[in-house]
């Protein structure tokens, strides 16, 4: 009896012994498995972290990146080229890039360069046209893409919007080429205004020698009279070259229009014109020589309703155009808008040139005078235009 | 009697020296006048005489009037100088009376006011 309770003690320790040992092994390979996972699950961790990093990276930079195949199709596109094309992905992605660019033979050269001879651009501008049809000025450069997966091989094209560049270069050129012809106006205006005040002088004196009855006396006052004429027009001149100095101040810029409108409103009346205000009353202090900004609001003004036929509508409005990326100066900007027969996109620049006009009865100095006189004062003076839809001229002034 | 006031004319613009000459020379007021055709000419005819007034053009070949005024203001300070420009800038004209003008004319004038001017200087 106690022989046979051993033997099964042994072999009930001998069970315990293996299941005890295969336990053991289990919790193990347990724990191994657990080890492998975590170490997995770090590094999953990190690359996700790293591709989120890298598609921050993407999305968030302020270029534009295309991909394309060398089938010329969209592989990829940034947020940052969807939002200057008014895209959205699924719009683009798969598509030809042909769809974007603004002059079809252009795309067809950079192309044919890309993907036949492998040339990569650098720093060129081109055009693209955006999906409301708004022509992008852009500079883009190109670099070869070589991805592990080959179906996305192709090219990177990477772009910067230059609308604003653009914008900032012609008001520079702008500035220039005014500049020069202000110098060269008062160059002439000097020469010329020297005799005249010979002529002048000498007719006078030849006046005074005559009796007031003597019909040569109305022959002399006519040349004084032309040659006063004449003066005015090289006053004129001097004052686009050199506007004066701008005393500033904090000016009602509304006040200021209304002021204009007074002037000009039994004209306005006799022209039906149809008066359109959008003030913004919060903004209405700017900081500008009073003086010479009411003769530029005055000048736009007239110019809108020489634009307009018998019932046609100025709007004037004033609204906040502070730069987001200049939050130091708080511009205020006041539209000027006529709906009459605009101007020629190619001429639009020309406006400002001295004497540039469509007038018969005008020198042509009054818009060239009118920028030189806003730039004086801290501002801008833009115009957007097309032809037969009337014109916005943008004057933007420093706030107080 | 009235004393003969002594004033000179400096232009390279011949009509205008020349106008300005007959004018002065026809006034009722007693006048001797001068011209010179450079602000080199008129320091030359300046040493050694007494002018009343000068009037005098800016722009100049070689000599300008605003120099020409700066050397009158140091040599001969009782005589008075008009300056005359048909520059059409303000700090032309602040220069000048900074310099000493006792006045500033922007070309073409009116001859009464060039006449009344005189008048009022030099009485």
């Amino acid at each position: 009896m106690s022989k046979q309770f051993e033997a099964k003690k042994e072999s009930i320790s001998l069970i315990n012994r293996t299941l005890s040992d295969k336990n053991t092994s289990r919790e193990r390979e347990l724990r191994d498995l657990r080890e492998k996972y975590r170490i997995l699950l770090d590094r999953t961790r990190a690359l996700e972290k790293v591709y989120k990093f890298h598609k921050g990276i993407i999305q968030n930079i302020s270029s534009g990146i295309i991909t394309i195949d060398f089938t010329e199709k969209i592989t990829f596109i940034n947020s940052a080229a969807l939002k200057a094309l008014d895209y959205r992905y699924d719009e683009l992605i798969d598509k030809s890039v042909r769809i974007i660019f603004a002059d079809h033979q252009e795309a067809e050269s950079i192309l044919h360069q890309l993907m036949t001879h492998k040339n990569m651009f650098e720093s060129k501008e081109v055009s693209l046209l955006s999906r409301t049809e708004n022509i992008i000025p852009i500079g883009f450069s190109t670099t070869l893409l070589r991805a592990d997966d080959p179906k996305y091989n192709g090219v990177i094209i990477s772009f910067r919007d230059l609308t604003n560049l653009n914008t900032l270069r012609a008001q520079m050129e702008r500035i220039d080429r005014l500049t020069t012809l202000g110098e060269v106006s008062a160059g002439i205006a000097h020469e010329i205004r020297n005799p005249l005040a010979g002529i002048k002088t000498s007719a006078q004196v030849l006046e005074e020698s005559f009796s007031p009855n003597d019909p040569r006396t109305q022959l002399v006052r006519r040349i004084v009279k032309e040659i006063d004429r004449s003066n005015e027009l090289l006053k004129k001149f001097f004052k686009f070259a050199k506007p004066g100095k701008p005393h500033q101040n904090s000016v009602d810029i509304e006040s200021l229009i209304e002021g204009v409108f007074i002037i000009l409103a039994s004209k306005m009346k006799r022209k039906k014109i149809i008066l359109k205000r959008e003030y913004h009353h919060r903004l209405r202090y700017v900081y500008v020589d009073e003086n010479q900004i009411e003769q530029v609001i005055f000048n736009l003004l007239l110019n809108a309703m020489d634009a307009i036929g018998e019932g046609g509508e100025i709007a004037v409005r004033i609204y906040d155009k502070t730069s987001v990326s200049n939050h130091t100066v708080q511009m205020i900007a006041v539209d000027i808008q006529d709906n009459g027969c605009g101007i020629d996109i190619d001429l639009l620049e020309k406006v400002f040139n001295p004497f540039y006009t469509t007038k018969t009865d005008g020198v042509g100095l009054g818009l060239s005078i009118s920028s030189r006189l806003v730039e004086e004062n801290g501002g801008q003076l833009n115009v957007t235009s097309k032809s037969g839809n009337g014109s916005v001229f943008t004057m933007i002034l420093p706030a107080v | 009697m009235s004393t003969v006031k002594k004033l000179m004319i400096v232009d390279d613009e011949e009509t205008l020296t020349f106008s300005l000459y007959q004018t002065f020379i026809m006034a009722k007021q007693d006048y001797e006048v001068i011209t010179a055709s450079s602000g080199e000419e008129a320091v030359a005819r300046l040493a050694g005489d007494n002018f009343d007034l000068v009037i005098t053009d800016i722009s100049m070949p070689g000599m300008t009037g605003l120099e020409l005024l700066a050397q009158i203001r140091q040599k001969y300070p009782r005589t008075a100088v008009i300056v005359m420009t048909a520059y059409g800038s303000e700090e032309k004209k602040e220069e000048a009376l900074r310099i000493g003008a006792h006045h500033y004319i922007e070309k073409p004038f009116e001859i009464k006011d060039i006449k009344k001017l005189v008048m009022d200087i030099l009485n």
